[in-house]
């Protein structure tokens, strides 16, 4: 496989701006990070790999097709083939050369229809954290109040929704990233892609990358190499943040010395600023549709407070949320995924507030990609 | 945290069901709360709470709860009464010099008003006091026990079994649904927890037979199955992508319904075909 895409890499040049435009087999490298969960839900093993493959064979019509390497497969579907490597079978790496249209429009179908796959969900403070120490080529902002606001909101309301995307790519990316961050548009400014560059200068090999909120990778360059070691970066400090996630925070009682002792406790996601219009963001978290996927019935409500009984349509996670308008409350039941967690981050920041971000009671993986 | 609702059988024949036992390991004491608005104050039980004090120990506590104490021979039970902050001018006067039954006032602050706690450290803390959080920041991880409405276990239950839909589980016992659903299953006393699985299997069949008709299939205890269980028939993780999120929608809306339903004490009706019609978006909301 390595040699294979080292082999792409050299012989395409590719702008990632236009990686559609380019013929078959020839668009840029680009690598996903899929979360993934046995079929009946626990944390997938090595094992149980070939019947979730099976499965996505027989459900989906995708060709699986084994290689020499045990924990690697391909899978195809039309024009698109994907390299799946399960070395962590929580944290799947999908590698295709495909071009980005069926490439992405299979892989959304994958992760669509099955519950027990997801994207990965990359808060904007951790892509900021995977720039640091390499050469920053650029980035898109994506910031979309409107998602949030009920369809009969009065017009006061309307005018408050904030939009904002742009993207920049250049050499004043840095510069340009500090001064946005500096002013008071910070609070509007979620960072939905990096790009960057890694090279080694004793043997000229470089990567140019640039790196989604949802784990996709594009690649660049001369170096396979130092592709797949900026994507063994990425896939280790996800799977270190998920695994904390559920350590911190799953929720349950288990028998102690002296008596049940409970584990894990509620997160709360707190604003910057009151929530613009509260009933509208309380029925969107809600309302199954993409990319929240989130069902839930509400169990107690009264002013400023919606208290509901959760159920996360892509891992069959159990949550408990409460919504004010300044703070939600997540609870996370035991054996529920940490994914669901992430993917509601990055949605609040996306949609609501980018400052938002994970703050938890013990030291963690997360304080690290806070900005210095 | 070590128990919920244990009922304290006080020979010959009288009872008390703390709402809560807390222990400390390392003041080696329990602590047997008994949580009130403060509308009514019941004396008999407040009497039954000074009879457990003189000849109940924490031996008995330990076996009749199955909460560990570090040391059962040197360990101390006390018991503690939780009122409203406006309730207090009226029932204080009830517990006298009571001194080993602490009462605690909950308003903007929590404090001890009466009575002293056994571990010195508590009892400095509550004593000064401390502000209550606002009560939307208490994590609500207790939500059942045994006056939960049909209405409301049907709010909790029916989510997990939506779980169960995602999934495709075949087969999923009663039991299993309502340790999956209460965070706190296994704290409950077995008494609260038989009450709360005859409920939660006649709020199931119901549900099945009627909102959830097209998804879960209600199955009673046989031969190969000891305990009720449902199973799952639902062919909505087989739709395509909008069909799929509308038929989600509408599982909420029949989830409210019969929480609604039950609670009022109403028979199934199924839609008009123009309600039915009603539940559709046009265009797809996905």
């Amino acid at each position: 496989m390595a040699e294979l895409f080292d082999q792409h890499l050299h012989n395409v040049t590719v702008h990632f701006e236009r990686a559609e435009e380019y013929p078959a087999g020839q668009g840029p490298l680009k690598t996903y990070i899929l979360e993934a969960h046995d079929l009946n839900g626990s944390s997938p093993s090595h094992a149980g790999m070939s019947a979730v493959l099976g499965d996505l064979e027989k459900r989906l019509n995708f060709q699986v097709e084994p290689t020499n390497d045990p924990t690697l497969v391909t899978l195809a579907k039309g024009d698109a083939r994907y390299f799946v490597d399960f070395l962590n079978p929580r944290f799947w790496v999908v590698h295709t050369t495909a071009n980005i249209d069926p490439a992405e429009e299979y892989l959304k179908e994958l992760v669509r229809r099955s519950w027990n796959l997801d994207y990965a969900w990359l808060p904007s403070q951790v892509l900021g954290h995977l720039r640091r120490g390499r050469r920053f080529l650029g980035f898109n902002v994506e910031f979309d109040q409107e998602l949030f606001i009920s369809a009969g909101a009065s017009e006061e309301i309307q005018e408050q929704a904030a939009v904002f995307k742009t993207r920049y790519r250049g050499n004043l990316g840095e510069e340009l990233f500090t001064s946005l961050s500096s002013a008071a548009f910070r609070r509007d400014l979620c960072l939905s892609a990096v790009k960057y560059s890694i090279s080694d200068s004793d043997s000229g090999a470089y990567i140019k990358n640039e790196l989604n909120a949802s784990g996709r990778i594009m690649a660049t360059g001369n170096s396979i190499s130092l592709h797949l070691g900026a994507v063994n970066h990425l896939v280790n400090l996800y799977a270190q943040m998920i695994q904390t996630l559920e350590q911190e925070l799953s929720l349950g009682f288990a028998r102690g010395e002296g008596g049940d002792e409970l584990h894990g406790y509620p997160l709360t996601l707190r604003f910057s600023q009151p929530v613009i219009d509260f009933a509208g963001f309380v029925k969107e978290v809600l309302s199954c549709r993409d990319q929240t996927r989130l069902w839930g019935v509400v169990s107690h409500e009264e002013r400023d407070f919606v208290r509901a009984e959760v159920v996360d349509l892509h891992s069959a996670s159990r949550l408990r949320l409460d919504f004010t308008p300044t703070h939600v409350v997540v609870y996370l039941f035991r054996g529920s995924c940490g994914n669901s967690v992430a993917r509601l981050l990055r949605i609040i920041q996306e949609h609501l507030d980018p400052t938002v971000y994970f703050e938890l009671e013990q030291p963690s993986v997360f304080d690290q990609c806070k900005e210095a | 945290m070590a128990g919920i609702d244990h009922p304290i059988l006080l020979p010959p024949a009288s009872l008390v069901k703390p709402d809560v036992i807390t222990l400390s390991r390392k003041s080696n004491c329990a602590l047997l709360w008994e949580c009130k608005s403060g509308g009514n104050l019941d004396l008999d039980q407040l009497g039954r709470y000074r009879e457990l004090l003189d000849c109940v120990t924490a031996k008995d506590i330990q076996r009749i709860t199955g909460i560990q104490f570090p040391d059962p021979e040197t360990a101390h039970v006390q018991v503690t009464y939780c009122f409203l902050q406006e309730a207090i001018p009226r029932i204080l006067g009830f517990f006298g010099s009571e001194h080993r039954i602490p009462v605690v006032s909950l308003g903007q602050t929590t404090q001890s008003v009466a009575g002293d706690f056994y571990d010195v450290e508590l009892n400095q803390a509550f004593r000064a006091g401390f502000v209550t959080p606002p009560v939307q920041q208490v994590p609500w991880l207790f939500v059942a026990d045994a006056q939960t409405t049909d209405g409301e276990l049907a709010l909790y239950l029916l989510p997990t079994v939506v779980t169960l839909i995602v999934k495709q589980t075949e087969r999923t016992s009663i039991i299993d649904l309502l340790g999956q659903t209460f965070l706190d299953w296994q704290c409950i006393s077995l008494e609260t927890r038989g009450v709360l699985k005859d409920k939660a299997t006649r709020v199931l069949k119901d549900v099945c037979e009627a909102e959830f008709k097209e998804h879960v299939r209600y199955c009673k205890p046989g031969e190969r199955h000891h305990d009720a269980t449902i199973e799952v028939v639902s062919e909505l993780m087989g739709q395509e992508a909008s069909a799929q999120t509308r038929g989600f929608q509408k599982l909420e809306e029949q989830v409210r319904s019969a929480a609604k339903r039950l609670n009022e004490g109403r028979p199934y009706s199924p839609p008009s075909p123009t309600a039915e019609q009603g539940l559709f978006r046009f265009p797809p909301s996905d």
